[in-house]
């Protein structure tokens, strides 16, 4: 098998998912007691924040072995992953802003894991305006310092936002921690784990084709 | 160590002479802080009672961010030209082809930059206690405030001012990368000073101390291992 | 000696250098010809530690060029001296890095006959000062190696030749670029000229 059907039979894979996952969150599920219909947004939102964080988790394995080793693979594997961890950090937060709307009666709560979210967003976003700005015999490097210390700033901002609301407590609901979840529910949920981590694998695959393939382009336009 | 203080004593006497970083830094705070009392009342750094309008959030609290958004402002400023006086004419070359541990470098500029901060910190807090009233013998619950955060700041400005001088668009990456990374000591220097000036002690909360040791002492030693990578090409 | 095996250099797409390979003996000068752009910079750069090459390695005494940085002496095109320090100030600030004593600062401020501008701010200097400046703060450690990229331009005869007589010393083993061929021939013992990133 050559990598072009693979990647191929990948993608077919991830469009059958994904469609039997929304078929599954708009007819299968039931409806959320105390949230209502917003609450079917938590299938696309809790795998997107999965996906995301597993990204920037490559990100940060990528940019410690490319600094050890100082392979472009590794650089580019960081690279491609923060690309897709970036959409899908926007992703997760506009879906939990669509569905704080109606559950908390506001777009946006300062509360630990919408903040960190954000924080990631935010440093990802300038590491990937680096890779596009920078001075090309450093860019890689660097961003592998800036790769490292946005992940292992996660927790600590996670922590500081907790106790700074720990000391205005804000009512947020915690949706995870409902008990008595529906099984279908459950069972929606981990299908929509399990597809997005495909699609992540799919975006990741290309993304470093397409790295490669500018790699060789650049070679050929140089002489 | 002594390269370090050597390195960090060749930039704060080549500021003396140029003036480069320091007053730009005091000059963007004291606009700052000058903007920002406009929000508050006259006196409000004694006042007792909240504002109006402001929930159970006091003045002083609103002092405390708007002292540490200043400092902010005034450090990224600071942090970007402190980095550029190593950058232009690629003077960073002198230090990387010298025999010395990067680490050392890293850690000298980040002293200087230290350094910069505590003074710019000192006086803008004077500045709160002429503009809004906060009592002046605030200063020394503040200043160990001050002294804890401004080392995380100091090695994150240091790392990332010099890691953007690489790069077309530095005006806009450093705040961009510097604010978010900078969140936790800056919410626990938030909460530290303003129990600062409402109970005249910081100390209540150690926790808070704690969160900015544990982050300086990380982000210190990330700095200095990975330096390296940042001025070598 | 310096060794310089297969080295290539790609910034981007762009080949800077293309498996060059020289060999200096200890004590030998060699001069690097070639028209602007051809890898002179880049070729120097790798061989003082401040670049990684792409591919290829470079021995100096037997190590990389960055264990072996202490007795690596290298002048660049600009003097990596601070404007608003005093010559003598830059220069001790130097010393202090190399672990020699401040009085060589003195000494070869003297060298390169600035004793009258020692303290001068360096920003005051004329550009033909602040170039022997760059060349005491190269040559302050005293090293066994030295790497020279330019060092001609804008000298009149006078001071190529004390500039030429500065750098070289026994046992020195010593790289200079350069497009200025007659200056270059004068104290060349070995000539390679580059073109398009290949040594020809």
């Amino acid at each position: 098998m050559n990598i072009d059907t693979g990647v191929r039979n990948l993608a077919v894979l991830v469009a059958i998912g994904m469609l039997a996952g929304l078929a599954a969150i708009f007819f299968w599920v039931p409806t959320d007691d105390f949230q209502g219909v917003a609450q079917r947004l938590f299938y696309i939102h809790v795998p997107s924040a999965w996906v995301a964080y597993l990204a920037f988790a490559v990100v940060l394995v990528g940019s410690i072995a490319h600094l050890k080793t100082g392979s472009r693979r590794w650089d580019l594997l960081a690279d491609s992953s923060a690309e897709v961890g970036v959409v899908f950090t926007g992703i997760t937060l506009v879906t939990g802003m669509m569905w704080g709307r109606p559950v908390w009666g506001a777009y946006w709560q300062w509360e630990p894991r919408l903040t960190s979210t954000f924080v990631l967003f935010v440093v990802y976003l300038g590491y990937v305006v680096f890779r596009r700005m920078g001075d090309p015999g450093r860019t890689g490097r660097i961003a592998a310092v800036i790769g490292i210390v946005g992940f292992v700033n996660v927790p600590l901002v996670h922590f500081s936002v907790r106790w700074w609301r720990g000391l205005h407590p804000s009512g947020v609901v915690n949706p995870a921690s409902e008990a008595n979840l529906p099984w279908q529910m459950l069972v929606t949920m981990l299908f929509m784990l399990g597809v997005f981590t495909l699609l992540y694998a799919l975006f990741l695959t290309l993304r470093v084709r397409l790295g490669r393939l500018e790699d060789r382009l650049l070679l050929l336009e140089g002489r | 160590m002594r390269t370090a203080f050597a390195i960090a004593a060749k930039d704060l006497r080549a500021e003396a002479r140029s003036k480069e970083v320091a007053p730009a830094m005091l000059l963007f705070a004291l606009a700052l802080v000058f903007l920002f009392t406009f929000a508050l009342p006259p006196g409000s750094g004694r006042a007792p009672v909240p504002l109006p309008r402001a929930g159970s959030v006091g003045a002083r609290e609103i002092a405390s961010v708007f002292l540490w958004s200043s400092l902010l402002f005034a450090a990224i400023v600071g942090f970007g030209r402190s980095a550029a006086l190593e950058r232009e004419g690629s003077r960073l070359d002198a230090l990387v082809l010298a025999p010395v541990d990067p680490a050392l470098v890293f850690a000298g500029k980040a002293i200087a930059n230290f350094l910069y901060l505590t003074f710019i910190a000192i006086l803008v807090f004077f500045f709160f206690v002429v503009f809004i009233g906060v009592a002046p013998g605030a200063i020394l619950g503040f200043l160990p405030i001050a002294l804890m955060t401004n080392i995380g700041l100091a090695v994150i400005g240091t790392l990332f001012g010099t890691a953007t001088q690489y790069s077309r668009a530095k005006e806009l990456l450093l705040p961009l990368l510097i604010f978010p990374s900078v969140l936790p000591p800056l919410l626990a220097a938030i909460r530290l000073t303003s129990e600062t000036l409402v109970h005249g002690d910081p100390f209540t909360e150690t926790g808070w101390f704690i969160l900015i040791a544990i982050y300086d002492i990380v982000f210190a030693t990330i700095g200095a291992v990975t330096f390296e990578f940042v001025i070598r090409e | 000696m310096i060794l310089v095996q297969s080295v290539s250099k790609r910034f981007g797409g762009f080949r800077a250098l293309n498996k060059v390979t020289i060999e200096i003996p200890r004590g030998k000068t060699l001069v690097v010809f070639g028209p602007n752009g051809a890898g002179k910079t880049t070729l120097l750069r790798i061989v003082a530690g401040l670049i990684r090459p792409t591919e290829g390695t470079v021995f100096v005494s037997g190590k990389t060029p960055m264990e072996a940085r202490a007795g690596i002496g290298y002048l660049g095109t600009e003097s990596l001296l601070y404007p608003s320090l005093t010559l003598k100030e830059n220069l001790r600030f130097f010393c202090g890095l190399y672990g020699v004593g401040p009085g060589e600062a003195v000494r070869w401020i003297d060298q390169v006959g600035l004793s009258s501008k020692s303290k001068a701010l360096v920003a005051t200097l004329s550009r033909g000062e602040s170039q022997r400046a760059a060349l005491a703060r190269c040559l302050i450690h005293d090293p066994d190696h030295l790497i020279v990229d330019e060092p001609f331009a804008g000298l009149d005869d006078a001071s190529a030749a004390a500039f030429g007589q500065l750098i070289t010393r026994e046992s020195r083993t010593t790289i200079i670029a350069t497009h200025d061929v007659d200056r270059g021939k004068q104290i060349a013992d070995e000539i390679v000229t580059l073109e398009e990133g290949r040594t020809k």
